[in-house]
């Protein structure tokens, strides 16, 4: 061994700072007067080497002290560090002088001994895996300041007597911090005793006093006296009553445990077995983790929940919040001011508040309304501009403008819009999209005659990179915008097709600026069929040729009903239907009623109905035959009433068979 | 008499098959019965745990005690279900507040999800 401060270090030795000694090199302070002051250093003796004073004078109280082997004081004088004294092998202490400065001792080592009785400022051991501090039974250990001992849920920390069964005697006089140990032969001298309550899972291997450890099932407390329960180390258990034979309850439990082991396993492997046969709805529930919900849930406030996150990003929503209005619904606004009016009336300024206007039927000002015709906008009218197609305009959540008109199939349309520049030309295409009619026309009840409906899809002017392409649709029909009265309006007069279905109307654009391009204007119309005049057959139904339907406008002032002035509006009315019983009208806003008269069938007439703007008045109307509710009577109504009348008579006969009898 | 302990024979097998099927079938119902008002149970547990995590931890003022925690996490191994426990275990554990955030996130999509799928009758 080599040994440096031997004794021919007969004075005082300042250490260099950061001195660190290697494993080999074992300290000893052998000489009365020799000094080894460490001052601001830090010592640290690695590996297993140990330090022992004996006789000598080690003064480290501003300093840190690490000593890896053991560390022994047989001799004169060890003064603390006031920080920390770090020790992984053994203290020692037979005699000399420690003097702890208020510092803490950590022993940081596996298991580890605490001999001769010394006064230690705070001593602290804290393990994650199971080990064992080992006191002398001969001395007293005294803590002034705090005692730390833990173990860990699973891997308890030993307290034991280095003779067992024999107590060993500590002080600790400031605060205890213990948790997770596995005490025996403890004898708390302090006054004040030890609480250990089940929740920390201090466990009491017996013959401990000043203890107290309070079991979750049973209250267990030592107090002032030995300890009874655990390992071994209790009394006498007194069994078969008054004769007095007494066997130790260490005993019993050696002889019984391997048996209650052993039966307890096969319980439990006959358990596991009938498991499978056990339906799944009859199981028990596993538990979801084995951890105690004590232990997963942490003392100390994760920073999650400090309350100093904002644990939600408000940043989308905030964006949403304020976003401006679609740019859809802004180009509209701009360019029909009464809608901008509206928008501002009922406080839709941001995208959030686009939902308010969800289904709520916006009306669009017609053409003839309009003082100033926007730009790039279609309108759709007929009668040489005597209609205005209604132009209900719906918003959806996202945003998404839909256009509504109302027409009927075969109507004259005419559409009309306004460039914003010059233009070489106006180009319309009709394609087909389904031949599927909507389905409003057939929720709305009959006598309503608000049927008839165009639907349009209001894309507004959208510019278009390149050749304008025409989608792989079914063209119907193309046709050319012209203005020949040159006021900036471009018209184009087309038919509505006479197949009820779903069409697209698509305007092209082409400005003569090149860097202007071409702008394209989509609308989605659906055609429903005109309504007609039928009878009911056993068949079905069978249209009525040469029947006369008339419509009637109620004059406002008059508060009378007068023959609709069709001419005026291109029209005819009244209407002579052919073969196929078809007939409508395309009428101004009023109120308005039908009549149809066709020979051989009961007259008609409606109740009177309302028109908005623009909308078709085509329903179908059921004619009776005259002749009235005989012409209804046919075989099975004859059979029906037959079988009736059998029945009522078989009745009365046995009630008068009955009545005889008694 | 022979006959009329033929047709008794017939009509006693005739109800003893007609008991049994009917025995199946109501234990079939029994179970899908349970199963659905397992999933009830459930279904509110998920509803009550969103519920108390929205009150007390985002709608917080300051720190989440360690009371309320304990409730919570209660709360959701009483649930049952790996996922959310997962997720809702993983909140504490999060090193910074973008995490927080997404695990926050996480959590609340993945109790939706759960009320709407138990709801479709899973």
């Amino acid at each position: 061994m080599k040994k440096i401060f031997s004794r021919a270090l007969a004075t005082a030795v300042l250490l260099a700072p950061g001195l660190a000694l290697a494993a080999s090199n074992d300290v000893q302070l052998g000489v009365t007067n020799s000094t080894f002051s460490v001052n601001s250093a830090t010592v640290t003796v690695a590996g297993t080497a140990s330090t022992t004073i004996d006789g000598g004078t080690l003064t480290a109280t501003a300093g840190t002290l690490d000593v890896n082997g053991n560390l022994t004081l047989s001799s004169g004088t060890l003064t603390a560090p006031s920080g920390t004294t770090t020790l992984s092998g053994n203290f020692t202490h037979p005699a000399g002088t420690f003097t702890h400065s208020s510092g803490t001792l950590t022993l940081d080592g596996a298991d580890q001994t605490l001999s001769g009785a010394t006064t230690f400022g705070n001593l602290n051991k804290a393990v994650a895996v199971a080990r064992t501090l080992t006191f002398d039974n001969t001395s007293t250990q005294t803590i002034v300041g705090t005692l730390t001992l833990e173990g860990a849920a699973s891997t308890l920390l030993s307290l034991r007597s280095d003779t067992d069964g024999t107590q060993w005697e500590f002080d600790p006089q400031g605060t205890r911090n213990i948790s997770y140990i596995d005490v025996k032969d403890s004898n708390n001298i302090n006054a004040t005793t030890i609480n250990c309550i089940s929740e920390k899972r201090c466990t009491d291997s017996g013959n401990n006093t000043n203890w107290t450890f309070t079991q979750a099932a049973s209250a267990q407390t030592t107090s002032g006296t030995t300890s009874s329960g655990g390992g071994g180390g209790g009394g006498p258990l007194g069994l078969f009553g008054s004769t007095g034979v007494s066997i130790p309850s260490a005993t019993i439990i050696e002889t019984v445990s391997p048996i209650l082991e052993t039966v307890g396993e096969v319980i439990q492997e006959t358990a596991s077995s009938l498991i499978p046969f056990i339906p799944e709805i009859f199981r028990p529930k596993p538990p979801l983790v084995e951890e105690p919900v004590s232990e997963a849930v942490a003392s100390v406030t994760p920073p999650s929940f400090a309350g100093t996150w904002k644990l939600m990003n408000t940043r989308g929503i905030n964006s949403l919040a304020f976003a401006p209005l679609p740019e859809a619904l802004t180009a509209l606004a701009a360019k029909f001011p009464e809608l901008e009016e509206t928008f501002a009336k009922v406080g839709v300024v941001r995208f959030s508040d686009v939902e308010k206007l969800e289904g709520v039927p916006l009306h669009l000002p017609t053409f003839s309304e309009v003082a100033h015709i926007p730009t790039e906008v279609i309108f759709a009218s007929a009668g040489r501009k005597l209609f205005d197609y209604n132009l209900a305009l719906d918003v959806s959540r996202s945003g998404e403008l839909t256009q509504r008109l109302n027409a009927v199939s075969g109507q004259p349309l005419e559409l009309s819009v306004r460039p914003e520049h010059a233009v070489t030309s106006i180009e319309g295409y009709l394609t087909l999209q389904s031949s599927a009619f909507s389905e409003d026309i057939e929720t709305i009840p009959a006598r309503s005659l608000t049927a008839g409906l165009i639907m349009s899809y209001a894309v507004f002017a959208q510019s278009i990179p390149g050749d304008v392409k025409i989608e792989d649709r079914l063209l119907l029909t193309s046709f050319d915008y012209t203005d020949p009265d040159g006021d900036g309006v471009y018209t184009a007069a087309l038919q509505a097709p006479l197949v009820a279905g779903n069409f697209e109307i698509i305007t092209i654009i082409t400005y003569e600026d090149p860097k202007l391009g071409t702008k394209e204007l989509r609308l989605t119309l659906v055609v429903d069929p005109e309504g007609y005049i039928y009878t009911l057959v056993s068949g079905g139904e069978l249209r009525i040729q040469n029947a006369l339907v008339t419509i009637y406008q109620k004059n406002e002032k008059t508060g009378t009903f007068e023959t609709w002035n069709a001419k005026e509006f291109q029209q005819v009315n009244p209407q002579t239907t052919e073969v196929s019983g078809e007939y409508s009208f395309l009428v101004p806003p009023g109120t308005y009623y039908i009549s149809v008269r066709a020979s051989g069938y009961e007259p008609y007439e409606s109740e009177p109905f309302p028109v908005v703007i623009g909308s078709g008045v085509h329903q179908n109307i059921e004619l009776i035959r005259e002749g009235g509710i005989l012409r209804r009577i046919n075989w099975i109504v004859v059979v029906g009433v037959f079988l009736t009348f059998s029945l009522l008579y078989n009745f009365y006969r046995d009630r008068t068979r009955l009545r005889n009898a008694s | 008499m022979k006959k009329f302990l033929s047709v008794f024979s017939a009509v006693i097998f005739f109800l003893l098959i007609a008991t049994l099927w009917w025995g199946w079938s109501l234990q079939k119902e029994v179970l899908r019965l349970k199963a659905n008002e397992r999933s009830i149970e459930v279904n509110g547990k998920v509803i009550e745990f969103a519920n108390a995590f929205i009150t007390i931890v985002l709608r917080a003022e300051g720190e989440v005690d360690f009371e309320d925690r304990l409730k919570l996490e209660n709360m959701v191994r009483d649930i049952g279900d790996k996922e959310i426990f997962d997720v809702w275990s993983a909140i504490p554990e999060s090193t910074s507040e973008n995490v927080a955030q997404k695990r926050v996130l996480d959590l609340l999509e993945i109790l939706i999800g759960k009320i709407s799928t138990r709801q479709a009758g899973e």
